[in-house]
């Protein structure tokens, strides 16, 4: 049973563990093969910040804000173990800052300690007038992906560099399901008007004394599209673009402006780099993959005498970290329902007639 | 007095925070720093600079409190400002929990520091041997960036400092006009203040850049405090210890402590030892003296015993020193123009 994942970012790699973990005991002849054009540090998550936070609203989809708690759960409960530093896993409090009264988010009770912000909090922020505090967690991409990497190495799965151009391709070298966590270039295997882009950019600085994320928001102008600061374990990440539809992954010197003065202006402290800066660590742009909602669903695709099961799971967005481990629960879920089908999963011996 | 000259002795946090004070209400004022130690090598340097009151036993607690609030917002302002990465000033949230429940529900600084409130079942659960906690936003005077930023202050107001072990403080009259006492631990031998008393502590600076956010337990003794360049793990509360050698098996234990609070400390690296004699006392001695002898005097104003919490209240006792110093100045224009008649 040979089962292809493409994309080596946070999905696929958490997707492909989570497979492994649960079925190579179960399935002898399971083969796992990772293929990518990019891997860890140029995939988009490891450009992400690593801030686990939800979107604010999940526009009813309850689906997806179980898979969120999933998520945040499940890390939770890898905090204490001797995995947490290695995998990039900490505790960080912080604010996320509003002009106006906002309804709590579908996340208040999956984050720890989530409470409205006080008068002398708000002082901080001139120009907020309303906002929360909660502590949640961080997943930093460039440790996670790394140890995701080391865990399925020794697990025995295989890794390609290489682009994949088609579903068919896979199944025709005989793999048997293919896990499709492509990303922002999942229009290129079926195309996907769904899924655009939501370009990103962010500045990395040395900032050690910031302890705290502080998101901001504006509802006019979206999610993301707002200045951000989020300290990491060796620099601090300023950003607050989301530009839906711009495919450019080059960095754009109005963004840079735009983000720097905005963050400047947010937290005071950073002014000390107004004349300094050789303090950037570095500049990075990426595309969040879009789309109104996750595609996580099975596909059994037919092409002549070819056929073979694709289990999609791309379009996180701005919270594929957020999201990834119950997509990757998800994905497993679907991947076990194939292997019942194909009658792949032993069975308890019945009595004999 | 055209120019009172003014001797602060002691170069910690107190004495430097002190001299700044004076500077800025009386700029007539010439004002000279004198120690024996200076940053990194003074009390402060060892303490992770938390704004965390300790309770002054002796102390009423007003006054313990408006110490504590007017130090929070004069910090707070500068963690708020162009100046904060400089001056080391940083704000930090976190948690202090207990093993049995706390003294008090509400301590008296609960509406100072920021988001006071109790933890959460969900947030305890991090902490399987503890009951109660006390979730918060506090600030964090870094050392060694705090220090050094006192003095760039301070010369850059005209003050001058000078290396200088002053043994007995009527070395100075006839040099300064007033002199202000902030020797800390010295005070015991300097003035004779035997209520004075040092209880060591022993700390690990560590580099854990990750840990983003405090924990105490309630006892004080256990505490990872993350600062600029690296997390403060302490501690101990050894009364009447004069000694400043780091003691391996001490070092050990509060690793351990600290690391069953926080596990991913086991992955700690570059661990540096430190020992600090806190200068303990029942009641901080904010104070004004006239010390008399030969038929001579000498103002002196004492700003010391500040134990576990000079930090979290040098910038209200300076304040407080500051207004005593403008008394003696009073008094010394008083006692001079009498003297002119």
């Amino acid at each position: 049973m040979r089962v292809a994942i493409i994309g080596a970012g946070v999905i696929g790699l958490s997707s492909a563990l989570c497979i492994h973990e649960q079925f190579h005991g179960l399935v002898p002849s399971l083969e796992l093969e990772v293929y990518a054009d990019h891997f860890t540090p140029h995939t988009t998550s490891d450009g992400a910040a690593g801030l686990w936070q939800p979107y604010l609203s999940d526009h009813g989809n309850l689906q997806e804000t179980l898979w969120n708690k999933e998520t945040f759960d499940h890390l939770l409960g890898q905090l204490q173990s001797p995995a947490a530093k290695e995998m990039g896993l900490f505790l960080i409090s912080g604010y996320n800052l509003f002009t106006e009264p906002v309804p709590d988010p579908s996340w208040k009770n999956i984050v720890l300690g989530f409470r409205n912000l006080t008068p002398k909090e708000l002082e901080l922020f001139p120009g907020y007038s309303y906002g929360w505090f909660n502590t949640a967690l961080m997943l930093e991409g460039r440790s996670y992906l790394p140890w995701l990497t080391n865990r399925l190495t020794q697990r025995g799965v295989k890794f390609f560099h290489k682009k994949v151009e088609s579903f068919q391709e896979l199944f025709s070298q005989g793999v048997d399901v293919v896990l499709n966590c492509s990303g922002m270039r999942a229009g290129h295997l079926q195309p996907d008007p769904e899924l655009q882009p939501g370009r990103g950019q962010i500045i990395k600085v040395l900032a050690p004394w910031v302890k705290h994320f502080i998101i901001t928001h504006n509802l006019k102008s979206g999610i993301y599209n707002s200045p951000y600061v989020i300290p990491g374990s060796k620099f601090t990440v300023l950003g607050g673009v989301n530009q839906h539809g711009n495919w450019s992954e080059e960095n754009s010197a109005k963004d840079h402006k735009s983000i720097w003065d905005s963050c400047c202006h947010l937290l005071p402290a950073l002014q000390c780099f107004c004349f300094q800066e050789a303090k950037i660590v570095e500049e990075w742009s990426g595309l969040r993959p879009t789309r109104p909602s996750v595609r996580l669903e099975r596909e059994s695709i037919r092409l002549g005498n070819l056929q073979g099961e694709v289990i999609h799971n791309y379009g996180h967005g701005g919270f594929g970290i957020t999201i990834h481990w119950g997509c990757a629960m998800a994905a497993a879920r679907l991947f076990g329902s194939i292997l019942q089908e194909k009658k792949q999963l032993a069975t308890p011996p019945g009595p004999r007639l | 007095m055209a120019s009172p000259k003014v001797a602060v002795v002691g170069a910690g946090v107190i004495g430097l925070s002190t001299a700044l004070c004076i500077t800025e209400t009386c700029p007539s004022c010439s004002v000279t720093v004198l120690s024996d130690q200076f940053s990194p090598s003074t009390t402060s340097d060892v303490a992770a600079g938390m704004l965390i009151p300790h309770t002054y036993p002796d102390t009423p607690i007003h006054r313990q409190k408006q110490w504590f609030k007017e130090t929070f917002t004069y910090l707070f302002a500068i963690s708020n400002s162009a100046e904060a990465s400089e001056a080391g000033i940083h704000l930090v949230s976190g948690w202090q929990v207990f093993k049995s429940p706390p003294k008090e529900e509400l301590p008296f600084w609960s509406d100072i520091v920021l988001g006071f409130r109790p933890m959460s079942e969900a947030e305890l659960q991090k902490f399987p041997q503890h009951q109660f906690g006390q979730a918060f936003t506090t600030l964090k005077c870094d050392c060694p960036s705090y220090l050094p930023w006192l003095e760039k202050r301070l010369k850059a107001a005209g003050t001058q400092m000078y290396t200088r072990k002053v043994a007995d403080l009527w070395e100075l009259y006839g040099e300064y006009d007033i002199v202000v006492n902030c020797t800390g631990v010295g005070a015991q031998q300097l003035v004779g203040d035997k209520q004075l008393f040092p209880v060591r502590g022993q700390v690990l600076k560590v580099h854990a850049p990750w840990v983003k956010l405090f924990i105490r337990d309630g006892d004080g003794l256990t505490y990872i405090y993350p600062g600029i360049h690296s997390v403060t793990l302490g501690g101990t509360r050894e009364k009447g210890s004069w000694s400043l050698s780091p003691d391996a098996e001490i070092t050990r234990d509060i690793f351990d402590r600290c690391c069953s609070l926080e596990p991913s400390l086991q992955g700690a690296q570059d661990i540096e030892v430190k020992v600090g004699l806190r200068p303990s006392r029942q009641c901080v001695r904010v104070q004004r003296e006239v010390l008399s002898q030969g038929g001579v005097k000498l103002p002196v104003v004492h700003n010391y015993g500040h134990g576990a919490g000079g930090f979290s209240v040098h910038r209200g006792t300076a304040n407080e020193a500051t207004h005593l110093v403008a008394e003696c100045i009073s008094a010394l224009q008083g006692s001079s123009s009498r003297a002119k008649l």
